[in-house]
């Protein structure tokens, strides 16, 4: 009986020492999108942490970038969300109106307040993140799209990549005419097309170009400026298989395509990082020499010098994880962003931190010249509670006038309707 | 003495039927029915998907919104001709498969593999071929152009409404038309020969015999 009692004592302290041990151990999971580059260094950088904390597991998980959105929406939605997670601000925005992610820790990232932290960055880096003085995010990535030029399909077709490259909307589409090999209505050979589901970020600037507006300043109108939205409408009805047939929505993605450099595309829009990925895809283009970057063009008519809005990713935290979780969540994050100079060599994404811009070898690098000076014209990309839904209906009214013979009035006419509705059920 | 009354087969073979069919049963209702009734009482709600306040109630709102849409009925619409234009080729023609490969003596499995395999393929991996079949340079202009002794042109098969339906049907029919297929050989080989046989000796023609 002794024996018994002894073992069942021996029993109980070795289970309690197990549980103390698993109690102790921190698992945080992380969702993000897929990019091979990355995910190399940050897979780096979970071991080094892990290393210097063994109590913390991180558990990292990469989906396709387009379906971020709706894996996100739906595990917030079902109380199963990741403890750490980004998306594209556009999208972020509506978490932080809606208290789903927990505000920055800056103990846990080691400043000491709000303008400590703001003083390391490009100033109105936060401004996208933040909401009523509180900032909720700390930038991944800030992008915006310029144009890449592929020279030898230039030559191909009898112009000067040094001269002819389009500076206006209406360039654009000339050039991208005489670029353009068809045979009969089949295009063999795209001259340029655009990146079809990001409006928010490249159709919106070029409504802005012409004094055009998604919402009022009061939030409570939507389309500002109908002129503006139908030439721009046209333009796209102009572009697709129903008007000069440059290009459509049905084509494979052009920024992918644009890589592969088989002579089926000359232009393509992008942002910084895709040298990395032409790197990776094709070595021997990325160093042929054979490729520039020009900046986003205006139209002929515009009254805003607008160029293609840039966009960030920003890192967050859910605020239903355990304050103990969020801020070895915050800390993590803190030590992957530690690596500016790693993110922009080997992703070649720009965590806008001032020791990174104002060193000098980051303002040789290729093009990014280009980037910068577009940047500058530039501003955040549209941020609404409802952005990613007004981005659906801008995509449902260019597919309308481009693929489904709808006028542009009439397309306008539905955008506004939709989206007006959105606006009603707020205000 | 009375008689101990024991249970029949049929009423075994009844309680052995209920034993196996009770787990997809339970699966089923947990992962259809449930959702379904959820959604049905959702429904009556105004919820958004990311705050954390309850449900605002609207009563039949929801409802009322969706009658006056006209989105809502050109998508009534578009499934009623998908439907059509789907389930009656798929039972039509998955029949036709079932008996040629019931008629055949040799090779039939290797039918039903061939005709099941698109069943088993991931939806995206399904997605990414038949984008490159109906790209604009891809597989479906080309034999159409051939078909019709064109060159060149465009059939737009998605970005014309009537062609993008055509384009729908013609993927999900490829997609199932192998399992309808198994399950009419399964539905056919289940029949007794015999009953085949006495009807042949009764005097009905082929025909009458494939119906009955």
């Amino acid at each position: 009986m002794k024996r018994l009692s002894s073992l069942l004592v021996v029993g109980l302290i070795f289970l309690a020492a197990a549980g103390a041990v698993s109690a102790q151990t921190i698992e945080l999971t992380f969702w993000t999108h897929t990019d091979d580059n990355r995910t190399m260094i940050e897979e780096r950088y979970i071991e080094e942490f892990e290393a210097m904390y063994p109590n913390i597991k991180i558990k990292r998980v990469a989906n396709e970038a387009s379906k971020m959105g709706d894996l996100i929406l739906t595990a917030f939605s079902a109380q199963n969300a990741p403890d750490i997670f980004n998306l594209p601000i556009e999208q972020e925005y509506a978490y932080m109106v809606y208290q789903r992610v927990a505000p920055l820790d800056y103990e846990a990232i080691g400043y000491e307040n709000a303008e400590d932290l703001k003083s390391d960055f490009l100033e109105g880096t936060f401004d996208p993140i933040s909401l009523d003085g509180v900032i909720y995010g700390l930038p991944l990535e800030v992008t915006n799209w310029s144009i890449y030029m592929n020279e030898r399909v230039f030559r191909d077709a009898g112009l000067d990549p040094d001269q002819d490259w389009p500076r206006t909307w209406e360039d654009m589409a000339d050039v991208a005419e005489k670029l353009t090999l068809r045979d009969g209505e089949v295009v063999l050979r795209r001259g340029f097309d655009f990146r079809y589901p990001y409006y928010l970020v490249s159709v919106l600037p070029m409504v802005e170009q012409l004094g055009g507006r998604l919402v009022s300043a009061d939030g409570k109108t939507a389309i500002v400026n109908e002129e503006a939205w139908i030439q721009v409408l046209k333009y796209f009805q102009d572009w697709g298989p129903h008007g000069r047939n440059l290009g459509s929505p049905t084509y494979p993605a052009a920024r992918k395509v644009w890589n592969k450099d088989n002579n089926d595309l000359g232009m393509c829009l992008s942002g910084y990082y895709q040298q990395a990925r032409l790197k990776i895809d094709n070595p021997e283009f990325h160093d042929s020499g054979e490729w520039r970057v020009v900046p986003f063009p205006v139209f002929e008519n515009a009254v805003s010098d607008v160029r293609a809005s840039y966009y960030g990713h920003y890192y967050l935290v859910n605020a239903q994880t355990p304050k103990e979780k969020q801020k070895w969540a915050w800390k993590f994050i803190a030590y992957m962003l530690d690596h500016p100079w790693e993110y922009l060599q080997e992703v070649n994404i720009l965590i806008p931190r001032n020791d990174l811009l104002e060193d000098q070898d980051f303002t040789e690098l290729p093009y990014m010249d280009v980037f910068m000076s577009d940047m500058e014209k530039s501003h955040a990309v549209f941020l609404h509670e409802n952005g990613y839904q007004f981005e659906r209906f801008i995509g449902d009214a260019i597919d309308g006038v481009m693929l489904a013979g709808e006028s542009a009035e009439g397309a306008l006419a539905t955008l506004k309707s939709r989206i007006q509705e959105v606006l009603d059920d707020i205000y | 003495m009375r008689k101990k009354q024991g249970f029949s087969m049929e009423q075994k073979k009844a309680r052995w039927g209920w034993i196996f069919v009770s787990p997809a049963l339970i699966l089923f209702s947990l992962f259809s029915f449930y959702p379904i009734i959820t959604a049905f009482y959702t429904s009556f709600f105004n919820k958004n998907l990311l705050s954390l306040q309850p449900p605002r109630y609207l009563g039949w709102g929801n409802y009322k919104y969706l009658f006056n849409s006209q989105e809502f009925f050109d998508s009534v619409l578009n499934t009623a001709i998908f439907t059509a234009g789907t389930f009656i080729p798929l039972v039509v023609f998955s029949l036709i498969l079932a008996m040629f490969i019931m008629s055949i003596g040799k090779f039939q499995r290797f039918f039903q593999m061939a005709f099941y395999a698109p069943a088993v393929l991931s939806s995206v991996v399904a997605a990414l071929i038949w984008l490159l079949v109906f790209d604009p340079r891809g597989i479906a202009n080309y034999g159409l152009n051939l078909f019709f002794r064109t060159s060149g042109v465009n059939y737009h098969w998605l970005s014309k409404a009537g062609m993008l339906r055509l384009s729908t049907i013609i993927v999900y029919f490829w997609k199932y038309i192998g399992y309808f297929t198994i399950v009419f050989v399964a539905g056919i080989g289940a029949i007794p020969t015999t009953l085949h046989e006495a009807a042949l000796i009764d005097g009905t023609s082929r025909w009458q015999n494939f119906g009955m």
